[in-house]
């Protein structure tokens, strides 16, 4: 692994009353693309939202670029270069693709200069927005949200990109076209953090993952491996459970 | 009798208390010379006449204040209407007078009534609509009230005013005569009304109506899975807050001779909340002493010119400061004030080597006192703990031979055009544990809702204990004997956690309202066995160390406990539980599985659980069902769940898969 970027350190997080992270320590490389996966409330958005700063962990320690980010409010952690896309895209969908890519930029508004470049840049991504960027954010298609989304949160030139159910309402070549986009935008140098639901698709799309449950981590490893390993179905479905011998893995 | 059993009413029965003199019989002493006192200041004190007026109108504000309390505080429902039926209440009062000559107190039955009646009313609105519409539709009743009853002449009498001759009780000069010219005697009537009415409010605040009308503010649906009828709760809380608020405007029209409909009017409404929220919207105690001080202000008020025009500002002012100081009013000063005083008399009496009198530990002394008596004669079943015969594990051969508990038959659920459910079947035996798994959005709450009774199946048949549960709504199906715990906790927030699983035995306490607000030795004998089937519970699953704690603030993992206690009290002998697991580390999950493992072996209870934590599942049930995109995938016993190719592929989310099922 290269140097890391991110680092957290026992962190504890709660959900309402809930503890939906508990002790969870991980680790993203500059430039790294790394997938998290686990069963439904095993703390993934919870791990997001505590990095993005809009849950304020209970403990332990987030360390971006070595500074202890824990506690900062989300408009500051954005400042740091950490940009999150939620679950659900939480697009502002009266405004048009261009209103909603400008707020994406609201953390730099006051480099008036850089705005032109930093969209073209982003639409290079996304040549299909570029042909809606007047249409109204609600009115594109689930694809097209999710791009627009990805597109918004790289208007503040992030060096980390949180994704939250990347695959959310899409259809599986809709999402496979999204990790090949993810896939460009790590390649010109930011790392990338993916939630998701397809476990096979995103582990086959990412350097390393980590699995996981009850709020702590599982299984971690590089995802190749992982696939093959017979503690990832054990940790969905308990210990005993196997893939049937002659079935694919 | 025994002593130590918390009664609502400190009052009567005092002489059987004075053999020994407990803490509780010197409390009873007490307020008994503040109820002589209270009665007797007019005479004693050498104090003006209008002073004693201002008594008056105060128990008359206290009256409309805790109709308040009943309605807004307790059950949640706000009501800006509050006006309008002490209007009714001293209208009817004058129109009885005038059609028939009939005064006080002969027209009291009819006048209370007849407010109570158009609360019902207002309630069946109230089944409709909540929150901040609920308390616009009832300022829309106060204004048609205002409108079209109150200038009606035929109600309100000619002239727009209703006046009522003040009169006699009893023969003029003999024995008995109360004189009600004499403020100080009518003040005396109005402080008996007052008291009536928190006699009555406090004696359903401690009963099984009391705790429902909490349960319905806390969660409506907990309550209706407890067997509660939500509907009947909320009119009855209309009908007894109507009737508290008319019992104030009979009074206040025998008092004052006459009304004018302006005195009735939404603002009055407005007044009155205030009041209330002053006060603290939950206290009996604390609205009365807000009422006490709004009625003081009024004096203050009128004999001081320079304040002249500045009521509003003031009142509108002493409103702000007590919402941003005290949020829960008078009564939360009170609260404080209490801890401390608890705290000191607590050292007291550690430093004299007594145990402390708190109200915490009443329920258990309650409860040793009770053995030994008639609690047998009661009309509490307490069918669950009477099953103790352990089944044995059930293994898949002999599950067809087990009676059927639930099934629920080719169950589809549509909304709108998207099929939440489709054609699943699934059965439930007695004496299992059976899980129903699924990835995210598969189905697994809709289908648990639609067994539940939340939502109905488009299609399909839900068969509980083999009766035809389809279409039944939630409180009929738990009257067949399904109990049930949520995803997200729903305890009733008011309620400490005894009282949380004291609600849940309504089904076994047949006692009626009208019993609880006069508490007989029946209702009384039902509480005592309902209580002393909770603490079983309580024992059961280790909650004494709680029992006694407000809800919030307590430990999830406890929550979660205190929500399986609830479903086990009601005595339902089928169990469902709603992600039971979640929220829970490893050794609270694991704690969990051998709680629900002893319980099936100790009670006899038959579970289905819903859960995301499928290790869980696997290591306790017995068989397991698999949603996935709203159709069954898969059925069988956890090792062969855990080794079908389908169920995992769903949980990887294969993408081969996927195109297949989509």
């Amino acid at each position: 692994m290269s140097d890391p970027l991110l680092k957290l350190v026992n962190v504890d997080a709660f959900y309402g009353p809930i503890q939906a992270i508990r002790g969870l320590s991980l680790e993203v490389g500059k430039g790294e693309m790394v997938a998290l996966v686990g069963a439904n409330g095993a703390g993934k958005t919870t791990t997001l939202r505590t990095i993005s700063g809009m849950v304020k962990p209970a403990n332990g320690a987030i360390l971006f670029n070595d500074e202890d980010i824990a506690g900062l409010p989300p408009q500051k952690v954005v400042d740091r270069g950490v940009a999150h896309l939620p679950e659900g895209r939480e697009l502002f969908s009266t405004l048009t693709v261009d209103e909603n890519l400008r707020a994406g930029y609201w953390i730099r508004r006051r480099d008036r200069a850089g705005y032109q470049e930093q969209l073209e840049r982003v639409m290079g991504y996304f040549p299909i927005l570029f042909e809606r960027r007047k249409q109204a954010a609600g009115t594109l298609s689930g694809g097209e949200q999710q791009m627009l989304g990805v597109a918004r949160a790289l208007m503040s030139d992030p060096t980390l990109l949180v994704v939250d159910e990347l695959s959310l309402g899409l259809a599986p070549m809709i999402v496979s076209k999204l990790f090949d986009i993810l896939h460009e935008i790590n390649a010109a140098g930011t790392a990338v953090v993916v939630v998701e639901q397809f476990v096979h698709m995103v582990l086959a799309n990412t350097h390393r993952a980590y699995v996981l449950a009850k709020g702590h981590v599982a299984l971690e490893g590089r995802s190749s491996e992982l696939l093959a390993n017979p503690k990832l179905i054990a940790s969905y479905l308990g210990e005993g459970a196997a893939a049937p011998a002659g079935a694919r893995a | 009798m025994n002593q130590a059993l918390r009664r609502p009413s400190p009052v009567l029965g005092i002489a059987t208390r004075f053999a020994a003199i407990t803490p509780r019989t010197r409390r009873s002493l007490l307020v008994f010379i503040a109820l002589g006192l209270a009665v007797a200041w007019p005479w004693i004190l050498p104090i003006p006449l209008p002073i004693v007026g201002d008594a008056i109108r105060a128990s008359e504000y206290g009256l409309v204040a805790v109709s308040l309390v009943l309605l807004t505080g307790w059950v949640g429902q706000i009501s800006l209407a509050q006006a309008s039926f002490v209007g009714v209440g001293a209208f009817m009062t004058a129109l009885i007078f005038r059609k028939f000559g009939v005064g006080f107190p002969y027209s009291l039955p009819l006048a209370v009534a007849s407010s109570a009646g158009l609360a019902v009313l207002l309630g069946l609105v109230a089944l409709r609509v909540r929150g901040l519409y609920l308390a616009v539709a009832t300022l829309i009743f106060a204004w048609m009230a205002d409108q079209f009853l109150f200038s009606a002449t035929w109600f309100v009498g000619l002239g727009g005013s209703a006046s009522l001759p003040t009169n006699v009780i009893g023969r003029d000069g003999g024995f008995p005569s109360f004189d009600l010219h004499d403020p100080r005697i009518f003040y005396v009537v109005a402080l008996s009304g007052l008291a009536l009415g928190i006699y009555c409010a406090s004696n359903l605040r401690d009963s099984k109506t009391g705790r429902a009308f909490f349960a319905v503010r806390g969660s409506e649906i907990a309550a209706a899975s407890l067997g509660m009828d939500v509907t009947r709760y909320k009119l009855l809380a209309f009908g007894i807050s109507g009737a508290v608020a008319g019992l104030a405007g009979h009074l206040q029209i025998v008092g004052d001779g006459s009304a004018v409909p302006d005195e009735f009017n939404f603002l009055r409404s407005l007044f009155f909340l205030s009041i209330a929220v002053v006060g603290g919207l939950n206290s009996l105690p604390g609205v009365v002493v807000a009422g006490a001080l709004f009625a003081g202000l009024d004096e203050v008020f009128f004999r001081v010119p320079a304040l002249n025009g500045f009521i509003d500002l003031v009142s509108g002012v002493l409103l702000l400061g007590v919402l941003l100081v005290y949020p829960s009013g008078i009564a939360g000063i009170g609260a404080t004030a209490r801890r401390h005083g608890a705290s000191v008399a607590r050292l007291f009496l550690r430093w004299k080597g007594r145990p402390g009198d708190g109200q915490g530990e009443a329920p258990q002394r309650s409860l040793t006192a009770v053995h030994g008596d008639d609690a047998g004669a009661l009309a509490v079943q307490t069918s669950l703990l009477d099953i103790a015969e352990s089944p044995a594990i059930v293994r898949p051969a002999d599950r067809m031979e087990r009676a059927e508990v639930l099934t629920a038959e080719h169950i589809t659920v549509r909304f709108g055009g998207l099929v939440a459910v489709d054609d699943v079947s699934l059965t439930v035996r007695e004496g299992e544990i059976v899980g129903l798994i699924g990835p995210n959005g598969a189905g697994k709450t809709t289908l648990f809702n639609a067994i539940s009774g939340l939502n109905d199946p488009t299609s399909g048949k839900v068969h509980i204990f083999g009766q035809d549960a389809t279409g039944m709504s939630v409180h009929e199906r738990a009257r067949l004997g399904v109990g049930r715990t949520f995803q997200l906790i729903q305890l009733f927030p008011q309620l400490n956690v005894f009282d949380n699983l004291l609600a849940a035995t309504h089904l076994s306490n047949s006692t009626g309202f009208l019993q609880h607000i006069v508490v007989t030795e029946r209702s009384l004998a039902a509480e005592r066995a309902c209580r002393e089937h909770v603490m079983e519970i309580i024992d059961r699953l280790k909650l004494g160390d709680v029992a006694h704690r407000t809800v919030s603030g307590l430990p999830f993992g406890v929550l979660r406990t205190v929500e399986l206690a609830r479903a086990l009290v009601t005595g339902a002998p089928f169990v469902m539980l709603d992600e039971p697991a979640s929220g829970l580390d490893n050794a609270e999950t694991e704690k969990l599985a051998e709680l629900l493992l002893t319980l099936r072996a100790d009670l006899g209870v038959t579970l289905l659980l819903i859960e995301h934590d499928v290790a869980m599942v696997t290591g306790v049930t017995d068989y397991m069902y698999v949603v996935n995109r709203g159709r069954l995938l898969a059925e069988g016993t956890p090792q062969e769940i855990q080794r079908n190719e389908a169920v995992i592929a769903a949980y990887l989310g294969q993408p081969s898969v996927v195109e297949v099922t989509a």
